[in-house]
């Protein structure tokens, strides 16, 4: 399950931008199962409810506020995913928030539980999902970026982050004079490296 | 993918900006389950949640009959059909949150025309 190209999402942006009614259905048609895909595979161990919703939210938020998103500074896939990734920390944080003010609640009405005596509902574990999500990326990010010096972690950060303009990648790799023609086949190399080390580490975990 | 447009549809049906909501109100005012909806509007059943997805059509009137053709084209629907279902979904939102302002207006719209000659 794959994202649409660049130029789609530009093109579905700018039917967004000019109030196309169709649009709405279109972007969610041509990427809310990547978006959802690539929910599942970032947060494998969040519950699968939380990312539809994060999903949703990201993908409903552009219908209305098109204006939100910059195609000069990121592409649509990149922005949809970052924007969907903080929709569903903010969740994690919420529910965690709850279920430790249910905790205490229970603890004050009964002490002689001693805040042990957890129902299933209160498991105890949720709160650290947050926590395990950002770890598990932390540590996939060390096992694509190990043994690279400063100039691929800063590459592979901005694509993690929607980056696609080759001008700007090839920058951070200290190519930025050379001709554009270079720039695209080295930051293409170097992307297609970085993804199959990730590739690598995921299936190593 | 399907259930994930079908939730997005779900939550849309609340929501005024999208198409979904004035479908919403034609199928409850009509009883309709999608199978009805989708008959009622000259749509396959499966096309129904995209349809709902679209942004509802603009209030001026030639922005209505652009949005209304522009989705039907899209998404195969009558275009006439669809241009009802919206003018009756809004008139039943209308008298739904209109309270006793909305019944009157029912009534009036209702009522037979004066009997008796005319001038």
């Amino acid at each position: 399950m794959s994202f649409p190209s660049a130029e789609e999402g530009r093109r579905l942006h700018e039917r967004l931008c000019a109030g196309d009614a169709t649009a709405p259905a279109d972007l969610l048609l041509a990427y809310l199962a990547p978006l959802d895909a690539w929910l599942a595979e970032r947060f494998r161990r969040v519950d699968a409810d939380l990312r539809h919703d994060a999903a949703l939210d990201a993908l409903g938020s552009l219908h209305k506020r098109p204006a939100q998103f910059d195609p000069r500074r990121k592409s649509l896939d990149g922005y949809l995913c970052m924007s969907a990734a903080g929709d569903l920390r903010n969740a994690l944080r919420r529910e965690a928030r709850h279920r430790e003010r249910r905790r205490t609640l229970a603890a004050v009405a009964d002490p002689s539980a001693g805040g042990n005596s957890l129902g299933r509902e209160d498991d105890p574990s949720f709160p650290l999902l947050l926590a395990e999500a950002e770890a598990e990326r932390a540590s996939e990010r060390a096992a694509v970026l190990s043994g690279l010096g400063p100039q691929e972690a800063a590459f592979f950060d901005l694509v993690e982050q929607g980056e696609w303009r080759a001008p700007v990648l090839a920058a951070v790799i200290g190519l930025a004079g050379r001709p554009p023609a270079e720039q695209r086949r080295e930051v293409k190399r170097l992307r297609d490296r970085l993804m199959k080390r990730r590739q690598r580490a995921r299936e190593a975990s | 993918m399907s259930d994930l447009l079908a939730a997005f549809a779900r939550r849309a049906a609340d929501d005024p900006f999208y198409l979904a909501s004035l479908l919403a109100e034609v199928a409850r005012s009509d009883r309709l389950d999608d199978a009805g909806l989708a008959a009622s509007l000259g749509c396959r059943p499966e096309g129904l949640n995209a349809v709902r997805c679209c942004r509802a059509p603009r209030d001026d009137a030639a922005g209505f009959r652009e949005d209304v053709a522009r989705v039907a084209e899209r998404f195969g629907l009558d275009r006439v059909r669809l241009a009802q279902a919206v003018r009756r979904g809004r008139l039943l939102r209308q008298l739904r949150e209109g309270g006793a302002g909305g019944a009157a207006l029912l009534a009036a719209r209702d009522a037979p025309p004066p009997e008796g000659p005319r001038p």
